[in-house]
Parts: C-alpha cells; structure tokens; sequence
C-alpha cells in the first residue's frame, strides 16, 4: 500500500517537471522570437544605410534628386540591395514637400518588420538639401 | 528512520538547485531582451552620425566650389546655418544640437583660405570644425569631428627657344590635390602673356598638346611665335577639380 502511493507520487513529480520543463520553453520562445525579429531589423537597417551612404558618395544621390532622376535612383537601388529586400524610397524637399511624383518602389512592403531609414541629402550644385526616406521589408 | 531524515535532506537541496536554475535563467533571458534596445539604439546613432558628416562634407564642397567661383564668402556660415536646423528639426529619436566654428587659425579667415600666388602655387580650402550633440532619456552623446576641403595645385613652366628665330616652346607642368592627395582635374585652361602682356589662351594655339599621366600630374606643350622675345613670360593655369572647385596658379617661364 506504502509502495503504491510512493509510485503515484513519483508520477505526479515526473508530469510537474514535465510541466516546468514546458512552461519555461513557452514562457522563453517569445523572447527568442522578438530577438530575431530584432536582428532582421538591424541587418536590414545596416544593409539600408550602407545603400543610401554608397549612393551618396560624392553627392551622387543629391544631384540625381536634383535631376528629379527617379528611374535613375530606382535602378541604382536595386541594383545595390541584395535580393529578397523589397523597398520604397520617398523623397522630401526642405519644407517636408513629397517629391517623387511616381513611385520609386520594388517587391511588397506589407511584412511584418518593416524598417524605415531616414537620410539627409545635399546637392552640392544647387545646395539644396533632401530627406529621402527608405522603407525596406524581407521578402517573405 | 535515518534514511527517511536523508531522503527529506536530498529532496530539499534538490527543490533549492531546480529554484536557483530557474531563477538563473530567467535573470539571463530578462538581461537579453533588455540589451535588444540598447544596440538597436547605437545602430542607429551610428547611422545617424555618419549621415551628418557625409552631408556637412557634401555641403562644404558645394559652397566652396561656389565661393570660389565668385560667389559671396558668407555662403559658408548661411549655408552650414541652414544644415544645422534642416538636421536638428528633422531628428525624432531625442534632442539634437549641431554646431559649428569656422576656422579663424592663419591662413584660414572665416573659414576660408583662397591663395592663387604667382609663385606657382595655388588654392582654394575650407575649414570647419562640428560637434553635435544627441541626448535621449537614456544617454548622451557628443560626437566632435572637423570637415577640411581642400584642393590645391602647383605648377612650373619653362620657356625655350627653338632653332627658328622667333619659336618658343613651352613647357607647363601641372600637379594637382585634394586634400594633399594627387587627384584628377576636370577642366584645365593654360593662359600666357604676349609680348604686349596681354593674356591668351593656350588651348587656342595649333601646336598645343595636354597629357594626362593620371596620378594627378598633368603636362602642356606649346609653341608660340613671337619676333621679339619676352622677358620674365608668365603662365597661368585654371583648374577646376572634380568636385568643381576653382583654383588658379601663376608663374613666370624658366628659361633654357
């Protein structure tokens, strides 16, 4: 009889480690999970930055702005992001105006973790200066 | 009985190390999920920093390539004055001040030092200093760098004459930088003085050659008539750089 209810309590210490052993894992996975989310983002940041910075060496980027040269902008922009990062590029004046009359745009931005970079631009000819704002999202 | 008192002993120091792990643990994760924000934070500080001095870089070209094309040496101050609010007004991640101090050690005045000598020498820089100031509710951060734009070129001429009466070949040499590194020009116009002193244009010339060696340096040849030779005969040289940037140097033609 003594043996019997010392099984039963070993039963029941083997399904509450299993409970313990569950939660913890369940109670974890969203903070595993927001930590990758988080690193996509920063790579896609970093990835974006970099793009914008390569594209304004030598002020390239603001003359192509002055030149109001969308396609231009959106040829070089894919060419530069690596494949799977869809973007959209809006483009403001100094008095926060919208430029781009069309779209300079690739692949769908409706993911989840959507970065949004913002990045100043100065023409060196016309020294006017820009905001170009670069939204970029992992193809999924 | 003892047994019994030892199996309660074991039992305690067991339940003691499951809690210590469990608390381990969650320490550890806790401690993770509040580093996220932190390194999202400085990613984007560090983007932020670097787009500024691209930008003030860029700016400081642009108005000196201005300035030293004829336009008004206050442009710098308007100029950097606007980028200072365009940047402060357009930074939502907490209080940004940019500032900024002209460089008043000599030669530098208000910034500004354009010397086009006649000693062959030449030059057209812009100097800056910045500090701009990030602060949220977590930290601040004070970021100090100095912008110097500077391209200079030096140039040497000789003058010789040639087995017919009244030939004279010359010869211009010409070195241009960029921040005291060799760089490329985009347009170089070669002037001398006739006999009367008058200014003309080399490049009009019919025995006129430039070469370009491509690492910076840079030589013209010409031929120019003139029955009565001139003493002390004076070349100039007007460069523009890549980034448009004037810069004019004179000197007078080595005889041989």
């Amino acid at each position: 009889m003594h043996g019997c209810r010392l099984g039963q309590i070993r039963v029941l210490e083997a399904f509450l480690a299993v409970i313990v052993v569950f939660g913890a894992l369940l109670l974890s996975r969203p903070i595993y999970t927001s930590y990758d989310d988080s690193v996509d983002q920063e790579i896609l940041y970093s990835i974006g930055m970099n793009v914008l910075m390569h594209l304004d060496q030598d002020g390239d980027l603001g003359r192509l702005i002055s030149q109001r040269d969308w396609t231009e902008i959106s040829s070089r922009l894919s060419i530069l992001l690596p494949i799977g990062v869809s973007y959209n590029l809006t483009v403001y004046d100094e008095e926060l105006n919208i430029l781009n009359n069309s779209p300079i745009l690739s692949g769908d931005l409706n993911a989840k973790g959507v970065v949004s970079i913002q990045y100043v631009v100065v023409d060196r000819e016309s020294l006017n200066l820009y905001i170009v704002r670069l939204q970029l999202a992992w193809v999924k | 009985m003892r047994g019994k008192k030892r199996s309660g002993q074991i039992i305690i120091l067991t339940a003691l190390t499951m809690a210590f792990i469990i608390l381990s643990t969650t320490i550890y994760i806790y401690q993770i999920s509040q580093n996220l924000h932190p390194e999202d934070q400085h990613l984007h500080l560090r983007g932020f920093i670097g787009n500024v001095k691209i930008a003030s870089r860029i700016l400081m070209m642009g108005i000196l390539a201005n300035i030293s094309n004829g336009g008004e040496n206050g442009s710098l101050r308007y100029n950097l004055q606007r980028l200072r609010s365009f940047i402060e007004s357009n930074y939502h991640r907490g209080r940004c001040t940019l500032s900024f101090r002209l460089c008043e050690v000599s030669p530098y005045s208000s910034g500004l030092w354009i010397f086009w000598g006649t000693d062959g020498f030449g030059v057209s820089s812009a100097k800056v200093d910045f500090s701009l100031n990030l602060a949220d509710e977590r930290e601040e951060v004070i970021v100090e760098y100095s912008i110097n734009i500077t391209t200079h070129i030096l140039i040497s001429a000789t003058s010789k004459r040639v087995r017919f009466p009244g030939f004279y070949i010359i010869r211009v040499t010409i070195r241009v930088f960029n921040e005291g590194s060799p760089a490329l020009c985009k347009n170089l116009t070669i002037y001398y003085t006739d006999y009367t002193g008058n200014w003309r244009e080399a490049g009009s010339l019919r025995f006129y050659t430039l070469k370009d060696y491509g690492n910076g340096t840079y030589s013209a040849r010409f031929l120019i008539f003139e029955p009565t030779g001139v003493l002390n005969r004076k070349v100039r040289v007007l460069c523009f750089d890549r980034r448009e940037i004037r810069v004019i140097a004179t000197t007078t033609c080595e005889r041989i």
